[in-house]
């Protein structure tokens, strides 16, 4: 079997290089990257600073009503800036879109959750791993830019996506789809059936957004064969999946349920009754038995495989991907009923994946992480406000999407005019912190080993100084793009 | 601040790629026919209201009977700060200053606006909105950058460098004629020739070698914006209509000030793209107050801060703003509305010929597919009416080029004061 370079493995199926890997790697390359499979703590973020998702839930309402309570006392009061978290970052310069966080203390909660990510992605034990969660974390993206799931948007990629990205599409996407995560970003919290014993009291009813995002971006895809009447009959379904708030568990009483607040639940008197008809079957079932069949239905349609198959194909090859990578992914996850260890194994092994030619520009995130890897940097040397303001100089800060469909995977959309020079800015900072540590030609062979290509190391050989060869190695064609 | 100095090589390297390159790219369209010269200051803004904005919510028909029941606690029938803009309509509270335009007869609108996407796709409709084309992922390039190219022939006057506000290109400006992009940035360092030396490593390299040209040719731009850029300058205007503004709507606000810093700027773009990002409003939007209110007062104040950072450019100016689709006519089960069809475009704009509808109202009785506000008017008729009265763009570009197969999709005419 002929098997991948380990500079292409490095930076194809990892994180890009770190200096001491390309020793452990170079043996057998392949093997490296499949070594993270079914591992089932690959790709896992355990910091006891962490809240869970109802912890952090709760903070949040903590924190508003805290802020609440200081502002009738003072009238008009200061944002509350807070403590911890967000040192050495002053108001004036947050950016109007991260203002929310202050509002709310999303600041407070999603800085930790930022800090572990990232150093989770520079360390990675499992680096194939890592990336593979990042893709279904995008994939089933939860985004901090809204009030609703700010606190929650890190809970979630830690419990509902990194612990099951080895397991069954079927059970990713029912983790996904009935975490906090997702019920408050997609509104489901607000989707009570008109029928059901809570909506009869109160005006209240369907929306359909969750519905919707669940078969065209999580599933089906757009062309996947769904119309109105679909989506409306599978938002029907899906009542009854929410979010306890204060003022739902107060309501809740009343039908001797108790639940505590931030926990997600199906609560079945929220529940819109009756037989549901979606995509031509009839789904008879009662309660969230009927949500779970119709999701493990949709999980494994030929539709799904075939979505799934081309974005995965998108991410790891070219922006265009190759048809024969395509229809490989597309069959194993139709033969394996969407077994998702299964497909990272056709994947390493593609023919596809082992080509030459770097064709995905890389996005802000992955230049970030993979230039503190090639510069030796470990988690433990990163700082959060630095870290912040360096995603925010990128345009990529991590849990923060901004759209349901997540990040863009294509070159088009990060490759701007001005995103380039941001990019030469960043490796300025970086390559004045790192010049005196590392010779410029060392950092080359770490950073690309035998992709860097004879006009680069030229380049590289005769920069005006060691900074600037730096900044020329992470600027250059080779490290832009993997 | 400061700015790189490029070399005379890259700015030469720069002339080339954003004028030569682009005519011979289009090879033989300089057959065209002859238009009418327009004059060459007039500039163009396009925002993108990402997210479909309630169209239903920011021009309100509150005089149609079936308006309070369809959108029961969101009506604004009654709510106090409504703007009357005749024929049964009322602006939203929170659009003072789009009332004060109409009132000026420099704003109309466009209800009941939609592409020729029916699929209440986000992402379906945002590309149908940029591409210009008849169907979902029907063109990879952008209608704007097709009808630069176009104009680079029929106008080569007003064939002047295009930037987007952002650090990327959106799809409506991507394309074979050479946009820009333009962000502000705390970090701005470079200093050394570090950007000739990069151009040098990427000559071979069309994707790296071109942003790096355009971005070069922008910070001559920028440079000569320079004070109205610095990030304090971007906190927003003080005091009269261009007030800074807080809550979700500031960033509208901020962006619409950098655009007008770089479109003033001597040597500045002739067209820049905005995108507002955050309509889509399922939960809780609120009526005359509340979360959607807050992005509409922020939408206005971006109307404002380009009137009056313009100056007397907002004469030359001209704005339109959509989005990919509008909402639901019925308020939904949480307090918001849900994806839809038919949506709401603004064209503002010195030269305007204001406080009027374009296009024709289709009512609330009859429902698309029982729900939405019919798509009665096809928002290409706006773009192509824009283009032909402001840029002076002949038909059988605007039909066959920019907007593919749109030969029986008329521009608006008459969109302009003469």
């Amino acid at each position: 079997m002929v098997e991948i370079t380990a500079a292409l493995a490095l930076t194809r199926l990892g994180l890009g290089p770190r200096p001491e890997e390309w020793a452990a790697v170079a043996p057998n390359p392949g093997a490296w990257a499949r070594a993270a499979i079914g591992v089932t703590d690959a790709a896992t973020i355990r910091s006891t600073d962490l809240p869970n998702a109802a912890d952090s839930y709760r903070m949040q309402l903590d924190y508003r009503s805290q802020r609440r309570e200081a502002a009738e006392t003072a009238q008009k009061a200061p944002p509350i800036v807070p403590p911890g978290s967000v040192s050495g970052l002053r108001p004036a310069d947050v950016p109007p879109e991260r203002a929310l966080d202050f509002v709310t203390g999303g600041a407070l909660l999603l800085g930790p959750e930022i800090l572990a990510r990232t150093r989770a992605a520079v360390d990675a034990p499992y680096p194939f791993a890592e990336r593979w969660a990042l893709f279904w974390a995008n994939h089933f993206t939860v985004g901090a830019g809204k009030a609703a799931s700010l606190a929650l948007a890190g809970p979630f990629e830690r419990e509902a996506i990194r612990p099951h990205i080895w397991g069954s599409f079927a059970s990713l996407l029912t983790h996904a789809a009935t975490h906090q995560g997702m019920l408050a970003w997609l509104d489901q919290m607000g989707s009570i059936g008109p029928n059901s014993a809570f909506g009869q009291r109160r005006e209240r009813g369907l929306n359909e957004n969750l519905a919707r995002e669940i078969l065209e971006l999580h599933s089906l895809g757009v062309d996947g064969g769904y119309n109105q009447a679909d989506v409306t009959e599978f938002a029907k379904a899906l009542t009854g999946w929410t979010v306890i708030t204060p003022r739902l568990r107060d309501g809740l009483q009343r039908f001797g349920i108790s639940g505590s607040i931030g926990e997600a639940r199906f609560l079945d008197p929220l529940h819109e009754p009756g037989t549901r008809v979606i995509l031509g079957r009839n789904y008879a079932q009662e309660g969230a038995a009927q949500s779970r069949a119709i999701l493990g239905d949709l999980a494994v349609h030929p539709a799904t495989a075939q979505f799934i198959a081309r974005k995965l194909a998108r991410h790891f090859t070219a922006d265009d991907p190759p048809a024969s990578l395509v229809d490989r992914l597309a069959k194993s996850f139709m033969a394996t009923g969407g077994d998702l260890a299964a497909l990272a194994q056709t994947l390493i092994a593609s023919p596809e994946i082992r080509v030459p030619a770097q064709a995905k520009f890389k996005q802000p995130y992955e230049f970030l992480v993979s230039s503190l890897r090639a510069a030796g940097m470990s988690g433990a040397d990163l700082r959060l406000p630095e870290l912040r303001r360096a995603f925010d100089l990128l345009g990529q800060p991590p849990l923060r999407a901004p759209s349901p469909r997540g990040w863009a995977d294509e070159a088009a959309a990060w490759a701007g005019p001005d995103a380039l020079v941001k990019r030469v800015e960043f490796s300025q900072i970086l390559a004045k912190r790192i010049a005196g540590k590392v010779a410029p030609m060392k950092f080359l062979e770490d950073a690309l080993g035998p992709l860097a290509g004879q006009r680069l190391r030229q380049a590289v050989s005769g920069a005006g100084d060691a900074a600037q060869a730096i900044v020329l190695v992470l600027m250059s064609p080779e490290f832009q793009r993997r | 601040m400061t700015f790189s100095n490029p070399s005379v090589s890259s700015r030469r390297d720069f002339a080339r790629l954003a004028g030569l390159s682009l005519v011979l790219s289009l090879g033989g369209a300089r057959l065209a026919a002859a238009a009418t010269p327009v004059p060459a200051d007039r500039k163009l803004v396009f925002i993108i209201l990402r997210g479909a904005l309630d169209g239903l919510a920011a021009a309100a028909p509150i005089g149609a009977p079936e308006y309070s029941g369809l959108r029961g606690a969101l009506s604004l029938a009654g709510r106090p700060g409504l703007h009357p803009i005749g024929e049964g309509m009322v602006l939203h509270p929170a659009l003072a200053e789009s009332a004060r335009l109409w009132n000026a007869g420099e704003l109309a609108l466009l209800h009941a606006a939609a592409t020729p996407c029916r699929s209440r796709s986000h992402f379906d409709g945002q590309d149908v909105l940029e591409s210009g084309a008849d169907r979902v992922y029907g063109a990879k390039d952008g209608w704007l950058n097709r009808a630069l190219a176009r104009a680079s022939v029929e106008q080569p006057d007003i064939a002047r460098p295009a930037l987007a506000v952002g650090q990327n290109v959106p799809l409506v400006l991507r394309g074979a004629a050479k946009a820009g992009s333009w962000a502000p940035s705390r970090a701005r360092a470079h200093g050394d020739d570090i950007l000739d030396r990069l151009m040098a490593l990427y000559e071979g390299d069309d994707l790296l070698f071109d942003a790096l040209t355009q971005a070069m040719g922008t910070q001559e731009i920028a440079a000569t914006a320079e004070a109205d850029l610095r990030a304090d300058g971007l906190a927003g205007a003080r005091g009269g209509a261009g007030a800074r503004i807080a809550g979700p709507g500031a960033a509208y606000q901020q962006s619409a000030k950098a655009g007008a810093a770089l479109l003033k700027a001597p040597n500045g773009p002739g067209l820049i793209v905005l995108s507002f990002d955050g309509w889509d409003s399922h939960f809780n939007q609120g009526a005359e107050a509340g979360p959607l209110a807050l992005r509409l007062a922020g939408l206005d104040a971006a109307f404002a801060t380009l009137r009056s950072e313009l100056g007397p450019l907002w004469q030359k100016t001209l704005v339109i703003a959509a989005s990919e689709f509008g909402r639901t006519a019925r308020a939904n089960g949480s307090g918001g509305t849900d994806h839809g069809t038919g949506g709401l475009a603004f064209l503002a704009g010195g030269g305007v010929k204001g406080g009027r509808f374009l296009g024709d109202w289709p009512g609330l009785a009859r429902l698309h597919e029982g729900r939405d506000l019919a798509p009665q008017n096809d928002l290409r008729r706006l773009f192509k009416g824009a283009l032909a009265a402001h840029w002076g763009l002949s038909e059988p570009g605007l039909a066959a080029d920019i907007f593919p197969d749109s030969g029986n999709v008329k521009g608006f005419s008459d969109l302009l004061r003469a």
